[in-house]
């Protein structure tokens, strides 16, 4: 399996004459056994280009241009019906964000399972399904009780922990969890990540990992992507962009975390300034004024995505000597 | 209900709709002579069930009213014209010298009557003085003529022959008789009246025996065709004698042409000296017709358009004063309730919660019926209003709570209590301020749920009766329904689209209010 | 266990409801009076016993008098009143001659038969309809019909009940003018007949468009809601998302259906006036239109009584149908 994605734009229209560009110019490609961790402030358009990839956007938004293949088929111009039997869930499926209120409050949780079994399978039975799902349940750890449980009966661990037991239910080549532990407690939050760990990763599924949380991307994900104001400004392997990141959004970000680099608390700092409109375009780049290393031509002239030392940039400076002083 | 789906063009909509049931009212108001059309004074402005005078266009022409004279200076002989208008003059009939002139001072007073809108009675000042005297019986005719080129009358229709009279004779007797002639010069007998009585003992039933004191006030109608002398001359058989006053209406009116109204004065003189002073006024006849102004007339001939004008100005100023009423206290008691919280809010939502749970209109009735007992000599209105607003308050007090509640815990509410700021202080300065406008907007829901409610009263007969209301209005027509002519839709209609229009125009104006100024609490209703 | 506590609490909150309104009525029927010094024996008997003899008048207002206890002090009566009630000792008419409970047991299956059927469809009609216009939302369909169910709102009741009785009874002869000459309760035709109008009309007016707008606001929230979205990220069918969707927003339609059927035979005053049909709504208007109070007051109570009755079984229901409530 691979995933492709090329020159991907993605919009939101607000009313007839104001757009929100949400994902800009966005490649990437991710193989069987890659995870990719996401990470970027708020609003910077990672539930977007997860709902991009499953097809999934709201009603007031649509991929402008690009393209993305799943094993070399162009899925955004696949017959719906056919994405919604073949790829979701059976081939991709996602863990969403608020991902506490996924399920419908009024049936059991274990009957919603199923249902979403059946949904996909033509030679199953109730019974199969049933056992599956109480089989999936023993592997994460929840008690077989949660099958004849109501969401609201459930704690937040163990809701989450449902969540994924659902995205794992037809063994997807790739999953995608966007912010699976915000809103969980210190150890739940350990626990899920484990469980992401040893159940996708460790099983050679793909992952595409958004989160705020960087050490988690450091613990789990081979690669990572920083996006800001809809565009990747950096994106490489894990080991190489978290000890020597090139992009002053990216060393900002790191910064904003105690430090990972050298394994010790070091004082947060976070990076001053709001991230741009993105109803406006943005002629040169976008971090520009919050860039602490920021020159003219920034404000003029885009820095196109390039490789810099194994990873890809979007920076003037990124292979200059004044990064280093960041 | 809570609505998200408001557009603009509704809101253009609700307001000419408002203007079209408003206006009328406030125009109506001002420049409409007060008289209660549910009293026998607002009675027959025209004949019963008269079509609205723009419908003619669906019935073809119509009567109108006829009035002659039509103008209150010549009913009242207010002005010399009266004598020509009645085509008498100065002269000299069989030796007999007959002299007319205008008394400007003297005129009718002292009459009783029951006055409508097609009598004319006790006018003052202003009458025709005419002198007969002489030795010779003489007749002397008052006459005038108009035409009739309508449609022929149906049975509602009836016409008024009336006259206040006054008498001195020195000697003389006399009779008084009123006629209508028709085209086909037959002639019906009104009334017969005088200072001594017929000589045909079959006419004594019909004859009006005037005093020697005082003005003596004489109406005939065809409505009341057995009362009249024309009974004599009709030759009805029994059947036929139930429906006099039909038969007499159509008789009468069988054909268009010109009409003639008669006045006969019978000069008997006992000797060669005697003489009669005879002082006329309010020589009136009247045909009502079956078109009448803007809106027709009810059961009674009152003026539809008056009832619809003081209904609407009676509903509106008591909706709007029950309104105040409800807001008043629902707003301080919400207020209070939802800003300090605690006892008083618990006590407002038991309260509350008990109130919501009677069925509103059956309590409504039986306070209603209470009270009316306890306080007999207390105004209906002020009853009602009282029971409205004691069942009413609680729905409105609890938005006003919940939006309080909201805003109490909004973050500016904070800093000024950081900034040392006192409850009240708050309370007045950003509390109330948030708070207005969703009182303007529950005060335009209110009112057409108060007027909605109260009608709803009134049409049942519990409520108010005696003065037009659009509810009785409602009542009233939907009674008559069965009787009247093309279901009388003139009078059932406008309460009833008044109401509609009222209620859904004020109801997209409370809407576009509470989304303008942003309701914290969501539903409302 | 856990039930049956709830069950009980809800039953000891609904009787002190329903005594919180017993002394409402007593104050207002019997002590209020008393206050500006009426006897309200007096208001039990017909105007017509005042051409009697004033013998006769005195000694019933005697014995009412003792009967009611009105010589006692006040909190003798009061207890007397709760009794009474409780026993459903609801007084005896004097204006037709027989026991106000007798009257009442008269009355109420005709106004049962008026309001249920009714029920029932408005019900399935404003959930086709608030369904319908939740899943088109914003497009010229829903304005259409949630505009349709704002008018519908806001004309009075008694309007469009005397318009279609005008246009039905009296003008196409196709309804009865009155019903109470016409219905037979052992003939089909004779009560279709009577009441396929009234029905039609209560099918419009009561509480049908709240729940119209209340179907089509809560579905329009249901479909925004997040576990939707999952089920169709998850792949599902739009129809079965649907069919959830319609499912969830049926919870409070059931909770109002149910505080509907609570008050609906207090709305039918009007119905049963214009098209006389001698239910509880009629008998009210009568009694209050002949200053009758026993009369008034008994058939008010035994609505408010079946209100709060109705109202617990909701109670009783509600946490069956939402697992999300707690019994609290
Ligand atoms: N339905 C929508 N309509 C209009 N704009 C939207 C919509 N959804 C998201 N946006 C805008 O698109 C941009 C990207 O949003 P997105 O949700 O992808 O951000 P995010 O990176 O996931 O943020 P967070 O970390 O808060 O989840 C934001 O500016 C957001 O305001
Ligand atoms: S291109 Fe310029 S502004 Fe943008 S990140 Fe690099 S140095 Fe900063
Ligand atoms: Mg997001």
């Amino acid at each position: 399996m691979s995933l492709n994605i090329e020159n991907l734009n993605v919009r939101y229209t607000l009313n007839k004459s104001i757009v929100v560009k949400a994902v800009n110019n966005v490649s990437f490609t991710l193989e069987k056994g890659d995870s990719l961790g996401i990470i970027g402030e708020t609003g910077s358009g990672k539930s977007t280009l997860a709902s991009a990839i499953l097809r999934a956007l709201p009603t007031n938004g649509y991929v402008e241009s690009g393209k993305i293949t799943f094993d070399g088929i162009d899925i955004l111009h696949m017959d719906p019906d056919k994405f919604r039997k073949e790829i979701r869930w059976k081939r991709i499926s996602i863990i969403p964000q608020y991902s506490m209120n996924s399920f419908n409050p009024i049936k059991k949780v274990g009957d919603q399972l199923v249902t979403i079994i059946m949904e996909h399978t033509d030679n199953m039975t109730v019974h199969d399904a049933f056992e599956h799902v109480m089989k999936l349940f023993e592997e994460l750890n929840l008690p077989p009780e949660t099958f004849k449980k109501y969401p609201d009966e459930l704690s937040g661990g163990q809701k989450q922990r449902a969540v994924i037991a659902s995205a794992l239910l037809l063994d997807p080549d790739m999953v995608i969890a966007d912010e699976p532990t915000t809103a969980l407690d210190v150890i739940n939050q350990a626990r899920v990540v484990a469980l992401i760990k040893n159940r996708i990763i460790d099983k050679g599924k793909s992952l595409i990992y958004i989160t705020h949380d960087i050490a988690v991307i450091a613990g789990i994900a081979k690669k990572v992507m920083t996006l800001y104001a809809g565009e990747i400004m950096e994106l490489g392997e894990v080991h190489k962009i978290f000890k020597d990141p090139l992009h002053p959004y990216t060393i900002g970000l790191l910064n904003s975390v105690p430090d990972i680099r050298l394994g010790k608390v070091k004082k947060l700092s976070y990076i001053p300034g709001d991230p741009p409109d993105l109803t406006q375009t943005i002629k040169g780049c976008p971090f520009y004024p919050r860039c602490p290393i920021a020159k003219d031509i920034c404000k003029e002239q885009k820095p196109q995505l390039r490789m810099v030392d194994g990873r890809f940039v979007a920076c003037h400076f990124a292979d200059k000597e004044v990064i280093k002083n960041v | 209900m809570n609505v998200k789906f408001i557009r603009d063009p509704f809101l253009i909509v609700s307001i000419i709709l408002l203007a079209l049931i408003v206006l009328p009212v406030v125009v109506g108001a001002f420049t409409l002579p007060h008289i209660n059309p549910y009293s026998e004074a607002g009675y027959y402005a025209a004949a019963p069930y008269a079509v609205p005078s723009w419908a003619t266009i669906f019935y073809g022409n119509l009567p109108p009213d006829i009035k002659i004279p039509s103008s209150y200076d010549l009913i009242s002989a207010k002005s010399p014209e009266a004598i020509s208008y009645w085509n008498l003059r100065n002269e000299t009939i069989n030796g007999d010298t007959i002299t007319v002139v205008w008394n400007s001072t003297f005129g009718p007073t002292g009459e009783s009557f029951t006055k409508t809108l097609a009598t004319f009675g006790n006018t003052g000042p202003g009458s025709i003085e005419i002198i007969i005297q002489g030795s010779q019986p003489i007749n002397l005719t008052l006459y005038h003529t108009f035409t009739y080129n309508y449609k022929l009358p149906s049975t509602y229709n009836f016409f008024n022959l009336q006259a206040s009279i006054y008498y001195i004779s020195y000697g003389a007797n006399f009779n008084f008789n009123g006629y209508l002639i028709n085209p086909k010069n037959q002639t019906f007998w009104m009334f017969t009246s005088g200072n001594f009585p017929p000589t045909n003992p079959v006419l004594v039933t019909y004859f009006h025996y005037f005093g020697p004191k005082g003005w003596n006030y004489i109406l005939s109608s065809s409505s009341s065709a057995s009362f009249t002398p024309w009974i004599t001359t009709a030759n009805l058989t029994g059947t036929q004698l139930t429906s006099a006053s039909d038969i007499l209406l159509h008789r009468a009116f069988n054909t268009t042409g010109n009409y003639t109204v008669e006045y006969v004065i019978e000069y008997i003189p006992s000797s060669s000296n005697s003489k009669l002073i005879v002082y006329l006024s309010d020589l009136y006849f009247e045909f009502l017709g079956s078109r009448y102004g803007l809106l027709g007339t009810d059961e009674n001939g009152a003026s539809v358009f008056s009832e619809y004008v003081m209904g609407g100005e009676f509903d509106l100023i008591l909706a709007t004063i029950v309104g105040l009423a409800i807001l008043g206290i629902g707003a301080m008691l919400g207020l209070l309730a939802g800003y300090y919280g605690g006892g008083t809010d618990t006590a407002l939502v038991a309260v509350t919660d008990f109130v919501l749970l009677i069925p509103g209109l059956a309590m409504l009735i039986i306070l209603m019926t209470i009270f009316q007992q306890i306080f007999i000599s207390a105004n209906k209105a002020l009853l009602i209003s009282v029971v409205i607003v004691i069942l009413s308050w609680p729905p409105t007090a609890r938005i006003i709570r919940g939006q309080t509640m909201a805003i109490r815990s909004m973050p500016f509410i904070e800093a000024a209590r950081a900034l040392g700021m006192s409850n009240t202080q708050i309370l007045w300065k950003h509390v109330i301020r948030h708070v207005v406008p969703i009182l303007i907007a529950q005060l335009i829901f209110d009112i057409p749920a108060v007027i909605g409610i109260e009608s709803a009263l009134d049409f049942l007969g519990v409520g108010i009766l005696t003065t037009p209301t659009w509810g009785n209005m409602l009542g009233f027509s939907t009674h008559a329904v069965l009787y009247a002519p093309y279901y009388a839709w003139w009078w059932i209609l406008p309460p009833g689209f008044a109401l509609f229009f009222l209620g859904i125009s004020l109801f997209y104006l409370g809407e576009f209010i509470e989304r303008q100024y942003g309701l914290l609490t969501g539903g409302t209703h | 266990m856990g039930f049956l506590s709830y069950a009980m609490r809800r039953a000891v909150e609904r009787f002190i409801l329903l005594l919180g309104l017993m002394i409402f009525l007593w104050f207002f029927v019997e002590a209020l009076p008393q206050l500006f010094g009426i006897n309200p024996a007096e208001w039990y008997i017909p105007f017509g016993m005042l051409g009697k003899s004033q013998e006769f008048y005195q000694s019933i207002i005697r014995s009412l008098t003792i009967e009611f206890g009105f010589n006692k002090p006040l909190y003798v009566q009061f207890i007397k009143y709760i009794y009474n009630l409780l026993t459903f000792n609801l007084g005896y008419d004097w204006m037709q001659h027989e026991p106000v409970v007798e009257e009442i047991m008269r009355a109420l299956p005709y106004t049962v038969v008026l309001t249920v059927p009714p029920l029932i469809f408005q019900t399935i009609l404003a959930i086709l309809l608030g369904s319908y216009s939740a899943l088109n939302r914003g497009k010229w369909i829903d304005h259409l019909i949630s505009n349709y169910l704002i008018i519908q709102y806001n004309i009075p009741g008694f309007f469009i009940a005397a318009i279609f009785w005008v246009l039905f009874a009296v003008a196409l002869k196709t309804a009865p003018l009155s019903a109470v000459a016409v219905i037979k309760w052992n003939n089909i035709g004779s009560i279709l007949s009577a009441y396929w109008l009234p029905w039609i009309i209560q099918t419009l007016i009561f509480g049908f468009p709240n729940r119209g707008i209340l179907m089509r606001n809560t579905m329009e929230d249901i479909l925004d809601s997040d576990f939707i979205k999952y089920e169709r990220l998850a792949g599902l069918r739009e129809q079965l998302i649907r069919n959830h969707a319609i499912r969830n927003s049926l919870i409070p339609i059931i909770t109002r259906t149910a505080i509907d059927l609570a008050f609906i035979l207090g709305g039918i005053y009007i119905l049963e006036y214009i098209f006389g049909i001698p239910g509880m709504g009629l008998l009210g208007v009568t009694a209050a239109l002949q200053l009758n109070i026993p009369l008034l007051v008994g058939s008010f109570y035994v609505l408010t009584l079946y209100a709060l009755v109705i109202l617990y079984i909701n109670d009783l229901i509600y946490p069956l149908i939402d697992p999300r409530i707690k019994l609290r």
